[in-house]
């Protein structure tokens, strides 16, 4: 809502300045920015009446015309725009004149022709962005008389953003009421000639009773002079408001509406037919909106209605039909009451979101539709004359809103605010808002007028009188002392630590959309289905990620084309999975990594990185997380992942995540050229950790016991590890691979595999002979169930 | 004619003691003590002579003998010493690096700025007595807006630009639905915050489709508007780590009332007016309000046994302001060339 000074302090009479009051309307709720300055012309522009015109001797479209500004002489000037005609007032730029543009006038020759001065267009005078010919001002102007009084320049400007609260605040009356309450001022209304009905032109006027439209007044005024112009005052306080001049009798209407609040709409008797009657729309009922465009309505949707259908979308927008054109003698302006929720209800499934919908929804005073019919009235009868008919009102009073009182007891003011509000200083406040008051014991009751529909219940009155003596008058209480705080379980890992972990690993945190690519998703989530968003932004972003892969690889190729070669990113987030109806959400942390495993180093050679960097990155990330956890990695396949570069990751029987290298398809897809692996953890299952329980360390030395052993090519290193410890049993404290072996002389379908067993004992110190028939047991066992057998030891 | 036995030790001892001092290294050394003093060593030899000697010479020879015996093994001793700290200045000559070169580290990753920003959220309000809750981004009608007093139709709908999945489900548009959940399995006194993922359908300069929000919540006995202003101030001075004018307006949302909405006095310029603050001074950085009595009727908790506050603050925008960084979009795009700055 954008408010003019002299519109404003036509409605209210206020001491201070204009520029006090945004810090005042903001501090009481009603967000406003800057001061926007409209500047007054330069002094020597003037009403210029055109007298006569001649065309240019010597060149087509150049007219040139005789000015009189009201001084004794005629002045010459060479113009060139398509609207100039004898009779005609503009602004006249006398020489010396400094345009807004910057531009000076002065004496010219114009293909020989002497021009003294300028006609100006709207955009000239910086009174709008474009203009396509010389601005008409009133034909009343005496020539010679000055503009900026006649436009009431200068102004200043002032944008209020409203919360959808307070629809009583959407016109200047709105808001002279709030600077009346707030700087003590007084309201005023300024007057207009009144209006007597002449005619007897008029409709009878049906509501449905249904409830979406309780109070509707009409007026029908014949005999308006067809293509009457908007006086130029009008017409710039439209243009300041951010409204553009259509139409004399549409101006009107957009004037009164920005004036006191009130929608209104203005349309061609003649088109009319018959009886007004406001009713719900039949099933797929159609109408064709003034703006061309014709929808089909549901039962739910109110319309205005004649003899022959639906004329206007209530309270949104009129129909084509019956709209107001260049041609139109006859008006019937209509001022509703319409009910909010339908209102939204209705914008808000065809998508229609206009002026009249915008205050209707938010609440217009059910007080206000005579008011308005009298208002309009009396500036149609000004702007294009005519002869009023009677006005015509039909209500369901059951159905307009009621205002009850309301009690605001002081210690719930108090125990709210923190502070006790003196009891004259309440009173006043609801005295300034204009609402009913009546002090009772331990408080007040109050009712609210009929402009405000946010005042129902105890907790509106607190908050009024919270803004209006202002927020910044409250105390303020330091924290006190905790109430709830509980620690998380010991047993439970923060994932800040897994963060902790992965970051000092080189791997940098990345934060992507949850919504991704349904085209890149495919390649990745396999039967899994995900979750579609019915209205996504983009095309990019059509449905919810069902795993970390997506955002990360695509967070790698933004890196990769920017020539980042060497990159380990990490996501923690959730995923969406869909099953069936149900939709789960799961915490899961994963990561991806690119290019070299070890960096440039002075003496190092690079290596590209590979499975085992990222596995073990994974496995260090388990232990720091929980000591002990066992993660089980299962050769597998996944749609995302490398067949034979990858592994189902399980622990304590349940999968919990995947890792390998990524599938050369899905590289593709993104443009990456090099390897990338990646892995995937789900949080939820890995967080749960233990509290650690302490055993005695062994008092006696341990005994290692290196051994080679040659077993098939095939057999997983994970099968053979399990058969030694189970073989070694208790003994065996620590085991570890230390070499790895594939050569002609372990045999062609031989791998070699060295591992280093240390054995001790809790109890007694442990014997070479013992030490050697352990060693034993275990190479049975591998004989006979893994087929492998000892090299050397 | 020989020379006196006196004499020749004189001369054993000058010759030895040149050879010692000229000795290279500790092997050389050893040497010379088993060639001198050794089992068959020269010096022992002559020990051997002196009750060889006649009786008037026998002691002077005696001391004699003793006496380079002692200057020889002193002798021993010290180039011994002095070897091994020849061969040690040696070994720590050789193994001298140039100290200057880069350490062997692998190189370190980062935090993003959201994280960091948001566990510095975490510890102010931890510390204040709040606990950390979380809830689902995709996320009902009921409790992202009917529960909060946004019923259908309502123009407080069109605030929100929301994300559907169905007719009923949205991805939620803010962490307020927290609340709710939270109050439908906690009873009061609470105090809880809870961070996490909001989505709007609204992208542009000054907008992405996903951001993040922390959500928080207080319901006591006695809370009142001084209790919210006051752990609003603390949290905004803990945060920037400095005093600053801060500013409560009042404002509307559906699930407070009365409601704020807090500015605080530009970092940047400290109230002076700059770019950064569109030249008022004065930033917007959260939302609040007392919870709303219908909230709390919809969670089934007493408007007369307790009151509460609730706010609602961005992320994103805090560490904007807190790092300088003036592109919203940069916390998405995940450039290493951003990523890399926080560490």
């Amino acid at each position: 809502m954008i408010i003019s000074e002299n519109w404003l302090r036509e409605w209210v009479d206020f001491d201070l300045g204009f520029d006090s009051l945004p810090e005042i309307l903001t501090g009481a709720g009603l967000e406003t920015g800057v001061i926007e300055e409209v500047a007054p012309l330069p002094e020597s522009i003037v009403a210029g009446h055109i007298r006569e015109i001649t065309p240019h001797p010597d060149a087509d479209g150049l007219t040139i015309c005789h000015v009189d500004a009201g001084d004794s002489k005629t002045h010459q000037v060479v113009c060139g725009a398509p609207n100039v005609l004898e009779g005609i007032v503009v602004p006249f730029a006398r020489i010396r004149t400094r345009l807004p543009s910057g531009l000076k006038i002065g004496k010219a020759l114009i293909r020989g022709q002497a021009s003294a001065g300028m006609l100006c267009s709207a955009a000239e005078l910086g009174l709008e962005e474009q203009s396509s010919g010389l601005l008409l001002l009133d034909p009343e102007l005496r020539p010679g008389e000055l503009l900026n009084p006649h436009l009431q320049l200068p102004d200043q400007l002032l944008e209020v953003e409203l919360t959808p609260n307070r629809g009583d605040c959407l016109s200047i009356l709105g808001i002279a009421r709030e600077v009346a309450a707030l700087t003590g001022g007084s309201l005023q209304e300024p007057k207009l000639p009144r209006v007597r009905p002449a005619g007897s032109e008029s409709r009878t006027i049906m509501l449905d009773g249904t409830g979406g439209c309780a109070r509707y007044v009409g007026r029908t005024i014949t005999q308006v002079r067809p293509g009457a112009r908007t006086p130029d005052l009008l017409r710039e306080r439209l243009r300041r408001a951010g409204s553009r001049s259509i139409d004399a009798l549409v101006d009107i209407s957009n004037y009164v509406m920005l004036e006191i609040g009130q929608p209104m709409h203005a349309f061609d008797s003649d088109r009319l037919k018959g009886d007004i009657c406001v009713r719900r729309a039949k099933p797929r009922e159609r109408i064709k909106l003034l703006d061309g465009e014709p929808i089909t309505l549901d039962a739910d949707a109110l319309l205005i209605t004649d003899g022959s259908g639906a004329v206007a979308l209530a309270g949104i927008k009129g129909g084509a039909g019956t709209m107001i054109h260049e041609g139109t003698r006859a008006i019937f302006l209509e001022a509703a009451f319409f009910d909010p929720n339908g209102i939204a209800r209705t914008a808000r499934r065809h998508n229609l979101n206009t002026d009249a919908s915008h205050r209707f929804e938010r609440g217009v005073d059910f007080q206000l539709p005579a008011k308005a019919i009298e208002r309009a009235s009396a500036l149609v009868l000004q702007i294009c004359g005519g002869t009023c008919g009677p006005r015509v009102e039909s209500a369901a009073r059951r159905l307009l809103p009621k205002r009850k009182w309301v009690t605001l007891r002081a210690a719930r003011l108090q125990r709210m605010l923190g502070v006790k509000v003196p009891t004259a200083k309440v009173s006043g406040v609801f005295a300034a808002l204009g609402m009913s008051c009546q002090r009772i014991e331990g408080g007040w009751r109050v009712k609210a007028p009929s402009h405000r529909y946010d005042i129902t219940a105890e907790h509106d009155l607190v908050e009024e009188v919270a803004r209006i003596v202002g927020y910044d008058r409250f105390p303020l209480n330091r924290p006190k002392v905790a109430v709830s705080r509980r620690l998380a379980p010991e047993a439970l890992v923060p994932l800040d630590r897994a963060k902790d972990f992965l970051v000092d690993r080189g791997y940098r945190e990345a934060i992507t959309y949850s919504f991704v690519s349904a085209d890149l998703q495919k390649h990745i989530r396999g039967r899994q289905s995900a979750v579609k968003l019915k209205n996504p932004i983009s095309a990019h972003m059509t449905e919810m990620r069902v795993s970390l892969l997506p955002g990360l690889l695509g967070a790698l190729a933004n890196n990769a084309r920017r020539r980042v070669r060497d990159i380990r990113l990490f996501e923690a987030g959730h995923v969406y999975l869909k099953k069936g109806k149900a939709i789960r959400e799961n915490q899961w942390l994963g990561g991806v990594v690119m290019g070299s495993a070890n960096g440039i180093d002075w003496d190092q050679h690079s290596r590209e990185v590979d499975f085992f960097d990222v596995k073990g990155d994974v496995e260090d990330l388990a232990q720091a997380s929980q000591r002990d956890l066992d993660l089980i990695y299962t050769t597998g396949t996944h749609p995302a992942y490398q067949a034979g570069q990858y592994a189902d990751i399980s622990a304590k029987g349940r999968t919990i995540g995947r890792i390998g290298r990524i599938s050369r398809v899905l590289l593709s897809e993104l443009d990456i050229a090099i390897p990338v692996f990646g892995f995937e953890l789900d949080w939820e299952l890995l967080q749960h950790g233990n509290i650690p329980e302490h055993s005695a360390a062994s008092r006696y030395p341990a005994v290692n016991r290196d051994i080679s052993l040659a077993v098939p090519k095939d057999a997983p290193a994970a099968v053979v590890r399990a058969r030694i410890e189970s073989s070694a049993h208790s003994l065996l404290v620590a085991l570890e691979l230390i070499d790895l072996y594939e050569a002609p002389e372990v045999g062609d379908q031989k791998k070699s595999l060295t591992y280093r067993l240390t054995l001790q004992s809790n109890s007694r110190n442990l014997t070479d002979s013992e030490a050697d028939r352990l060693i034993e047991v275990v190479l049975k066992d591998i004989r006979e169930e893994i087929g492998g057998e000892l090299r050397s030891s | 004619m020989n020379a006196s036995p006196i004499a020749e030790l004189d001369l054993l001892l000058g010759n030895a003691l040149s050879e010692i001092s000229a000795a290279p290294n500790s092997a050389v050394v050893e040497q010379l003590r088993i060639a001198l003093l050794g089992r068959q060593g020269t010096v022992t030899a002559q020990l051997k002579l002196i009750g060889a000697q006649p009786p008037e010479l026998r002691k002077e020879f005696g001391a004699a003998v003793n006496h380079v015996r002692d200057q020889l093994t002193d002798a021993l001793l010290d180039r011994s010493v002095e070897i091994k700290e020849e061969e040690q200045q040696a070994q720590i000559t050789a193994e001298k690096v140039d100290v200057t070169l880069p350490g062997r580290g692998r190189h370190k990753g980062s935090l993003h700025p959201v994280s960091r920003t948001l566990r510095r959220i975490e510890k102010i309000f931890t510390r204040a007595g709040f606990d950390v809750a979380h809830g689902p981004e995709i996320e009902d009608d009921f409790h992202n807006f009917e529960a909060l007093n946004i019923p259908k139709n309502h123009p407080a709908r069109a605030m929100h630009d929301t994300f559907y999945v169905s007719d009923e489900t949205v991805l939620r548009t803010h962490t307020s639905p927290v609340q709710i959940r939270y109050l439908e399995t906690h009873t009061p006194p609470v105090a809880v915050i809870a961070p996490g993922r909001v989505y709007r359908c609204d992208s542009d300069v000054t907008h992405t489709p996903m951001f993040h929000q922390v959500e928080g919540l207080a319901v006591d006995s006695d809370i009142s508007f001084a209790d919210l202003k006051g752990v609003l101030v603390f949290f905004l001075e803990e945060f920037f780590e400095r005093e600053l004018p801060v500013r409560f307006r009042p404002s509307f949302f559906p699930f407070t009332e009365p409601s704020a909405e807090v500015d605080m006095g530009c970092v940047f310029c400290d109230g002076g007016g700059c770019r950064i603050c569109g030249h008022s001074g004065w930033i917007e950085v959260l939302g609040c309000g007392m919870v709303h009595t219908e909230v709390f009727r919809q969670v089934g908790i007493d408007n007369e046994l307790f009151t509460g506050y609730a706010f609602g603050l961005g992320i994103e925008r805090l560490a904007m302001l807190r790092y300088g960084v003036d592109d919203l979009r940069l916390f998405f795009e995940n450039e290493v060339s951003f990523l890399r700055q926080f560490a």
